[in-house]
C-alpha cells in the first residue's frame, strides 16, 4: 500500500497541498494534468490514538482525452481507482473501438517506461499490463475473436513481459487467439447469426392450443425459466448500454445485439404463445377460454416463485395487450381468485415511480436463494431444494441505459471522453452481472413433450391476434349479459357505480374497457352477497359436486356473476351453445417416453371416439379402436372401465383425469395390483400433482 | 422534486415516432430536474414524470417513451392504454420520419382512446440547414388531421415547454369542459371533489338503467 502511495505520489508531480497537510474530513478535489481530469479523495483514517494519521487517496478519471483514458488503464491500479479496469472494459465501445485501444496500448508497449520515466516502475507497469490483458481476455474474448486480422495480436503478443508464468500463459494465450483468426479469415463467415433459430416454421394446422391444460403450471413455467436462464446467462451486458443498443437498427451493426435480441426474442415467442393458445381456437366458449387465462395466470405466479421475471411480465403483458385484455365475456368467467393473484402480478410491473416495484423486488431477492414470498406458504408444490437464480425483465435495464445514455453528455466541453457517464452506466452493468451470477449454478431438465408444444405456436402477427380476438367477441359487441344481472345490482348498492365502468356502452372516451382492473376487482370484492346463492344451485351440474376437471360453469364460487344467465348454462346440451368439454389424460403402455396425452372431450364424445383419438395421439391407428378398452385411474389404484356405448365426459369420476388405454384381453381384474403398483411407482408425483394442479385450475 | 405533493390530474401522455428523432431528449429535456435529482444513487426515479401548474392546477404528467423498449411485442398495448395525450415526433432534416407519421397515429387511434390530444412535433429545428420537412406542409397536415403542431429543438430546447404544456393544457381543456368525460381511473385521477367523478358517474348510472 505504502508502495502504491509513493508511486502515485510520484505520478501526480504537479502535486497540489492536499498531500502534505493532513486532514480531518475526507475531500474531494478535481486536478487537470494535460488530457486528463481527476477526482481525487482524500481520506483521514484513524487507526490509534498516538500512531501517525494515515491518509488514503483515490485518484479516479472523470475525464480525459481518448488516449489518456487508455493508458490510465495500466496506473489505474497505482492510483488506486481500482474499478477503472472493469468500467473501462465493459463501456469503451461507447466512445473508442477494440482496435484503437488495442493500437494505443501497443504503442505504449513499445516504448515502455524505465528509461526515460520516473512515473512507474518496470515490474509494476509488468503486472498492470498482464493484469489488464488477462482480465481483457477472460471476460471479453469476443473482442479479440472480432478482430478480423490478426496483426495486432502478433504485434501485441512478443510484447508482453515475459517476467512471470502468468505473462507467459498470457502470451501462449495471444498467439493462439491470432492463429484462430487466420484460420477463421480463410473460412466464410459462419459467425454471424447466433440467435436465428435453424428450425422451419410451426405449421398452424398442428397446432393444438388447449393442450397446455395438460401441462402443470409448475413444469411449465419451470421449461420457460431453463430457457430464459440460458439466454440471460449468455447475455452480454454492454450490448444493453444505450449508445450500443440504440444503434441496432444502423446499418452494418445488425449483429451488434445479439444476445439483447435473443432475449426478446424469446418474450416475444412466449407473449406470442399465450396469445396464440388463447385466441387461436375461436370456437372455444367463454367459460372454457377463461380456463386458459387460468392457466396462464397460474404459470405466471409459477414464474414469479421461480423469480423468473421475464416470463411473468411476458405472460401477464400478454394478457395485458389488446387483443386479450378486450375478451370481457372470457374475463367475466375467470375464476376469481386467479384474478385477484393476476392483478397482483401485473402490480410488480406497474409503472408506477418509475417502476419502483419490480427494482425494489429485484434488489431484494436479486441473490438470495429463493423468492421472497412470505404469505404464500401454500406454495409446497414448488421445489426448494435448489437455489434460484433470478431472471429480470431487461426491458427495464435497456430503458435506464438508454435514458442515461440520452441525459448524460458524452464528452465535456472541452472535448474530454466524459468518463463520469461510463461508471454511471457501468453501476447498471453491474446489476445485470450481479443477477448473472446469481444464475450461473442452475440446472434444469428439459421437458420435451413442453418444448415441442412450445415450439409448435404459430406466430401470430398483431392484426392476426387481433382480428382472432375480434371474432371471439365483435367489437363493440353489446354484452348481454354485463347489462342485465339487475338482481346483483339491486342487492348490493356500491356496485351500481362499479357496474357502470363496465356497462361502459363503449361510447365513454378515456374509458378503456377494463373490465379486469376495473370492474372485475371492485365486483369481486362485492359479490359475496349471500343473497343470490339460491341462484347458483341451477348452475351446477346434478352430477359433479366437487367438478375437478370440468369446463362446464359449475364452481359455486364463480357462479355469482353469472348469476343474470342462469338456466342457461344447464350441461345437457341446450340448442345453440356448444357442448361442454374437459381435458382427460390417457396413458398407454407404450414405453416410448410418453407419460400421457392431454385430449378435449366433449359432451357429445361416445367411448369409441375418445379411444380413436387417443390412439391417433399415441401414434397408433385410431382405426383399433375396436380392440382398446378405456380405463379411468382412481385413486388408491382402482379402476373404472367407460362403457363402450357409454359418453366418456358423463361416466368418468369426476375426481380423476387420468385413463389409460388397454388393449382388450390383457386387462386384470378391477384394483388389482400391477395397475397399482405402476400408477404409484412411476407416475404418483405426475398424477397427484396433476390431480391438485386440475383442482385447483378448473 | 414536488411530486409528492398533491395534485389534482395525473395525465398519461405518450411519446410516439420512428427511432432517433429525440424522443427521449425531449423528455430528457422535460422532465431535467426530477432526472438529475435523483440519478446518482439509483436511475432517478420518477424521471419521467413532471408536475406543472396550469390555471391554480397542479398536473402530474406521466410520459411514458418506449426508450429501449421498441422491440417487445405485447408491451405496446399497454404503452397506449390510458393515454391522454401523445406527442407524435418526427426529425425535420430526414423526410422518412415524416412520412411514417400518418401510420403512427393508425397504430394510435387503433390502440388509444380517439379522444387523445394529439401534437405533431418537428423536431431538430436547430438542422434548419438541412431541414427536408417544411414547416408549412406539417402544419397543413397537421391540420387536416386535428392534431396540434409545433417545431421543437431538443438540443437547445427551443419549446420543449412549450410542446408539452400546450398539450398539458389541451388535456386539461377537454377534461373540464367535459367535451369529454371521465372513465379510466388510472389516465386521469381527480384529488379532491372537483365534482367531475359524481358527475359523469351519474350520467352513466342514467344509461345503464334503461
Amino acid at each position: 500500500m505504502s508502495e502504491n502511495l509513493e508511486n502515485s505520489q510520484a505520478e501526480s508531480s504537479p502535486m497540489k497541498t492536499t498531500w502534505y497537510c493532513p486532514l480531518d474530513l475526507s475531500t474531494v478535489v478535481e486536478e487537470e494534468e494535460e488530457g486528463i481530469i481527476y477526482t481525487v479523495v482524500v481520506k483521514q483514517q484513524h487507526v490509534g490514538p498516538n500512531s501517525p494519521v494515515p491518509i488514503s487517496r483515490s485518484q479516479c478519471v472523470k475525464s480525459a482525452t481518448e488516449e489518456k483514458l487508455v493508458l490510465h488503464l495500466l496506473h489505474s491500479f497505482s492510483l488506486g481507482d481500482s474499478s477503472f479496469i472493469s468500467i473501462f472494459l465493459s463501456t469503451y465501445r461507447s466512445f473508442t473501438s477494440t482496435e484503437k485501444v488495442l493500437d494505443i496500448l501497443i504503442d505504449r508497449l513499445e516504448h515502455p517506461p524505465g528509461e526515460r520515466e520516473r512515473s512507474m516502475t518496470r515490474p509494476s507497469f509488468n503486472k498492470a499490463v498482464c493484469t489488464v490483458f488477462s482480465t481483457w481476455l477472460s471476460e471479453y474474448p469476443e473482442d479479440f475473436k472480432n478482430l478480423g486480422d490478426p496483426s495486432r495480436l502478433l504485434r501485441l503478443a512478443p510484447l508482453v513481459p515475459q517476467d512471470s508464468s502468468s505473462a507467459a500463459d498470457l502470451r501462449a494465450r495471444l498467439l493462439r487467439m491470432a492463429e484462430e483468426l487466420s484460420e477463421k479469415a480463410l473460412l466464410p463467415d459462419n459467425h454471424r447469426d447466433q440467435t436465428s433459430s435453424s428450425s422451419s416454421p410451426p405449421d398452424p394446422l398442428k397446432f393444438e392450443a388447449t393442450s397446455v391444460l395438460g401441462f402443470p403450471a409448475g413444469l411449465i413455467a419451470e421449461q420457460l425459466t431453463k430457457i430464459e436462464t440460458e439466454l440471460f446467462v449468455r447475455l452480454v451486458p454492454y450490448h444493453c448500454l444505450g449508445s450500443v443498443w440504440s444503434q441496432r437498427d444502423k446499418k452494418g451493426r445488425e449483429g451488434v445485439c445479439w444476445s439483447v435480441r435473443a432475449t426478446i426474442q424469446q418474450f416475444n415467442k412466449l407473449a406470442n404463445a399465450v396469445l396464440a393458445s388463447c385466441l387461436w381456437p375461436t370456437k372455444l366458449r367463454s367459460q372454457q377460454r377463461a380456463r386458459l387465462l387460468e392457466k396462464w395466470i397460474s404459470v405466471a405466479e409459477e414464474c414469479r416463485a421461480r423469480k423468473n421475471f421475464s416470463s411473468l411480465y411476458a405472460i401477464v403483458s400478454a394478457l395485458q395487450s389488446n387483443p386479450i385484455h378486450r375478451l370481457r365475456r372470457t374475463w367475466q368467467e375467470t375464476d376469481r381468485e386467479a384474478l385477484r393473484r393476476y392483478e397482483e402480478l401485473a402490480e410488480i410491473f406497474s409503472d408506477k415511480d418509475n417502476y419502483s416495484q419490480s427494482r425494489e423486488l429485484l434488489k431484494e431477492e436479486g441473490t438470495s436463494k429463493f423468492a421472497n414470498l412470505d404469505n404464500r406458504l401454500n406454495n409446497k408444490h414448488f421445489n426448494r431444494s435448489s437455489a434460484q437464480g433470478t431472471v429480470p425483465y431487461l426491458g427495464i435495464f435497456l430503458t435506464d441505459l438508454t435514458m442515461l445514455d440520452t441525459a448524460v453528455k458524452n464528452r465535456l466541453d472541452n472535448g474530454y471522453i466524459n468518463f463520469d457517464k461510463r461508471r454511471r452506466e457501468f453501476e447498471v452493468l453491474a446489476q445485470i452481472r450481479l443477477l448473472q451470477s446469481s444464475c450461473k449454478n442452475c440446472v434444469f431438465i428439459a421437458d420435451e413433450s413442453f418444448l415441442q408444444w412450445y415450439h409448435s405456436v404459430p406466430t401470430l402477427t398483431e392484426e392476426q391476434s387481433y382480428r382472432l380476438s375480434n371474432e371471439i367477441e365483435a367489437p363493440s359487441e353489446p354484452s348481454p349479459r354485463a347489462h342485465m344481472p339487475t338482481v346483483i345490482i339491486t342487492q348490493c348498492p356500491d356496485l351500481s357505480t362499479s357496474r357502470t365502468s363496465l356497462a361502459g356502452d363503449g361510447e365513454s372516451p378515456f374509458d378503456f374497457h377494463s373490465p379486469v382492473n376495473n370492474f372485475l376487482s371492485k365486483l369481486t370484492k362485492h359479490m359475496r352477497s349471500p343473497s343470490v346463492s339460491c341462484l347458483d344451485v341451477a348452475t351446477s351440474p346434478p352430477t359433479n359436486e366437487s367438478t375437478p376437471v370440468t369446463l362446464t360453469p359449475s364452481s359455486p364460487t364463480k357462479s355469482h356473476r353469472r348469476s343474470a344467465s342462469c338456466g342457461n348454462n344447464l350441461p345437457s346440451n341446450v340448442p345453440g351453445s356448444g357442448p361442454d368439454m374437459r381435458i382427460i389424460r390417457i396413458r398407454m403402455d407404450l414405453q416410448d417416453g410418453n407419460l400421457y396425452r392431454s385430449i378435449l372431450i366433449s359432451s357429445n364424445d361416445k367411448t369409441p371416439a375418445v379411444i380413436s383419438s387417443g390412439l391417433e395421439k399415441h401414434n397408433q391407428d385410431p382405426k383399433q379402436a375396436s380392440k382398446y378398452e378405456l380405463l379411468q385411474l382412481l385413486p388408491e389404484g382402482k379402476e373404472l372401465v367407460i362403457p363402450v356405448t357409454g359418453n366418456v365426459f358423463y361416466a368418468m369420476t369426476p375426481s380423476s383425469v387420468d385413463f389409460l388405454l388397454r388393449r382388450k384381453g390383457r386387462n386384470t381384474p378391477v384394483g388389482s395390483q400391477p395397475v397399482k403398483t405402476e400408477t404409484s411407482a412411476t407416475f404418483p408425483r405426475i398424477q397427484t400433482k396433476g390431480r391438485r394442479l386440475v383442482r385447483t385450475l378448473f | 422534486m414536488g411530486s409528492d405533493d398533491s395534485y389534482n390530474f395525473v395525465f398519461k401522455v405518450v411519446l410516439i415516432g420512428e427511432s432517433g428523432v429525440g424522443k427521449s431528449n425531449l423528455l430528457s429535456r422535460f422532465t431535467k430536474n426530477e432526472f438529475m435529482h435523483d440519478s446518482r444513487t439509483t436511475i432517478g426515479v420518477e424521471f419521467s414524470t413532471r408536475t406543472v401548474q396550469l390555471d391554480h392546477l397542479t398536473i402530474k404528467a406521466q410520459i411514458w417513451d418506449t426508450a429501449g423498449l421498441e422491440r417487445y411485442r405485447a408491451i405496446t398495448s399497454a404503452y397506449y392504454r390510458g393515454a391522454v395525450g401523445a406527442l407524435l415526433v418526427y426529425d425535420i432534416s430526414k423526410h422518412l420520419t415524416y412520412e411514417s407519421a400518418e401510420r403512427w397515429l393508425k397504430e394510435l387511434y387503433d390502440h388509444a382512446d380517439p379522444h387523445i390530444v394529439v401534437m405533431l412535433v418537428g423536431n431538430k429545428k436547430d438542422l434548419e440547414t438541412l431541414r427536408t420537412v417544411p414547416t408549412e406542409e406539417a402544419k397543413d397536415f397537421a391540420d387536416k388531421k386535428g392534431l396540434m403542431f409545433i417545431e421543437t429543438s431538443a438540443l437547445n430546447s427551443t419549446n420543449v415547454e412549450a410542446a408539452f404544456n400546450e398539450v398539458l393544457t389541451a388535456i386539461h381543456k377537454k377534461v373540464a369542459s367535459k367535451e369529454v368525460t371521465r372513465g379510466s381511473i388510472s389516465a386521469v385521477t381527480l384529488s379532491g371533489s372537483l365534482g367531475l367523478t359524481r358527475e359523469s358517474q351519474e350520467e352513466r348510472k342514467g344509461c345503464c338503467k334503461s
